[in-house]
């Protein structure tokens, strides 16, 4: 009978400790649905250059125009995007020889980027804004981490720039971390479950795309049916959310948060927006430490409409939010650099900058 | 996760434990829990406890595990369910085979 007193309790925890240990395993680690994909090879994809007006040399006013948001309704026609260059003024940014200047600037023939730090308007965090113009959106690319689809894969944003030869990366939607969701990368569907509950109270379900003819649409995946989105030409979509600006009108209260946020609503965003097709920026900010408070995504999405984007979506922030920018050349010993500083600190303890590992990034490249 | 404290107050204390100190007090019923129903139902307690923490953990890092959770669920709910029948019936038991030898007598 003392044996039983003793052995019982012992198996009963021996169990639960097992599968304890087990079920985090499964969600932090073991490797799900893993296949190698080549999404690099997308010559069968269709880019088509979307038509949108530019400042004449005549004019000295920029168009631009906003249209009203309903709250619980995803609008379906585009407005009209800023523009405040010349076309001559657009070309003259792209340049005949690579220039390259740490932290600040590239360009080429067919990329320009220009990187700017900023303060937000209560001088409590540092953001990033990475203003990109390109000649052809085969340069606004996607990549996975060891070039491997599938749950629990992960790789710094900077390894899978350099291994991809990328010239600006930031951190994708981080699908890996997520059951379900629409996965379109480089004009391959990669997953086509979706994820309904993202933990958020308001606009759940908000993907991103990215068109072939370089327009983005944010549009609810509970409603929306993959293929049809595939149809009209998919470059690339996202499963994060919310979108942050649609149709140039803020989508997003004040309360909002991500579901899946550590503290408060204060912390690393990284966003991505539309100016024109083929004019983006890409938007990271510090954030849970002492130089760096942190943006609510009603923050980020006053920065983005305050950018001119159209079209504004939030990707996954907090210890994943990194911009890495580099030469291009993927060499080990280039100019990589992380612009930001992404810290994985709750409460901005240590200071210490470090990555994340992700399952995914956005990068401009050849 | 924030309420995993609740679910040992309620499930242990407050539906078991305490209830039967109220019964020793108030009856001649003495009961205290044998080694197996205990660990069963406190392995059904330990569950969902273990259960609200790990989806708080899960949440923190952004990540979803439904089937885990799902498991966790059915565990906690078979165990409890099979622990508090384990508890009754042992209390029950002496009882009735207590009547029985008496009505024999």
């Amino acid at each position: 009978m003392k044996k039983i007193a003793i052995l019982v309790p012992l198996a009963f925890v021996a169990v639960g400790a097992c599968f304890t240990t087990y079920s985090f395993l499964d969600t932090f680690i073991i490797v799900k649905h893993a296949r190698s994909v080549d999404i690099d090879n997308n010559s069968s994809f269709s880019f088509t250059r979307a038509s949108y007006p530019t400042k004449t040399s005549n004019s000295n006013s920029s168009k631009s125009s906003s249209k009203s948001f309903s709250f619980n309704s995803i609008p379906s026609e585009p407005g009209e995007y800023y523009e405040d260059k010349t076309e001559e003024e657009i070309n003259a940014l792209f340049t005949t020889d690579v220039v390259f200047r740490e932290k600040e600037h590239y360009s080429d023939p067919d990329i320009y980027i220009d990187i700017t730090t900023h303060r937000d308007e209560e001088d409590t965090t540092t953001y990033y804004v990475a203003d990109i113009r390109l000649k052809s959106l085969e340069n606004l690319k996607t990549a996975l981490a060891k070039d491997t689809f599938g749950e629990n894969i992960n790789e710094r944003t900077s390894d899978i720039c350099k291994r991809k030869k990328g010239i600006l990366a930031i951190d994708g939607d981080t699908y890996g971390s997520q059951e379900g969701g629409y996965v379109v990368r480089n004009g391959k569907v990669l997953r086509t479950t979706k994820n309904l509950n993202r933990g958020r109270k308001y606009r759940k379900s908000d993907d991103l795309v990215i068109y072939g003819d370089g327009t983005f649409e944010i549009f609810d995946e509970a409603t929306t049916d993959l293929q049809t989105i595939v149809d009209k030409g998919a470059w690339q979509v996202f499963s994060f959310g919310p979108g942050l600006v649609i149709n140039g009108a803020i989508a997003v209260r004040e309360d909002e948060e991500v579901g899946t946020a550590m503290q408060d609503n204060r912390n690393q965003r990284c966003a991505i927006g539309i100016i024109a097709p083929l004019h983006y920026v890409f938007v990271v900010s510090d954030g849970r430490s002492n130089e760096s408070f942190g943006l609510s995504l009603f923050n980020i999405a006053n920065i983005m409409k305050d950018l001119h984007c159209m079209n504004a979506y939030n990707l996954d922030g907090g210890g994943s939010a990194t911009m890495y920018m580099d030469d291009g050349t993927g060499n080990a010993n280039g100019r990589g650099h992380l612009v930001n500083k992404p810290t994985q600190d709750l409460y901005g303890q240590s200071g210490t900058v470090g990555q994340r590992e992700v399952s995914d990034i956005v990068y401009i490249g050849k | 996760m924030v309420f995993a404290w609740v679910y040992p107050l309620v499930f242990g204390i407050a539906l078991l434990y305490l209830p039967l100190f109220l019964l020793s007090c108030f009856s001649k019923i003495k009961y205290v829990p044998g080694t197996i129903p205990a660990c069963v139902y406190n392995f059904g307690v330990a569950m969902v406890t273990i259960r609200s923490i790990f989806i708080g953990v899960v949440e923190i890092y952004g990540r979803t595990n439904k089937n885990m959770v799902t498991a966790y669920t059915v565990l906690s709910i078979l165990f409890l369910v099979a622990g508090a029948l384990l508890i009754i019936g042992s209390m029950i038991y002496p009882l009735i085979k207590k009547d029985k030898v008496q009505k024999e007598a």
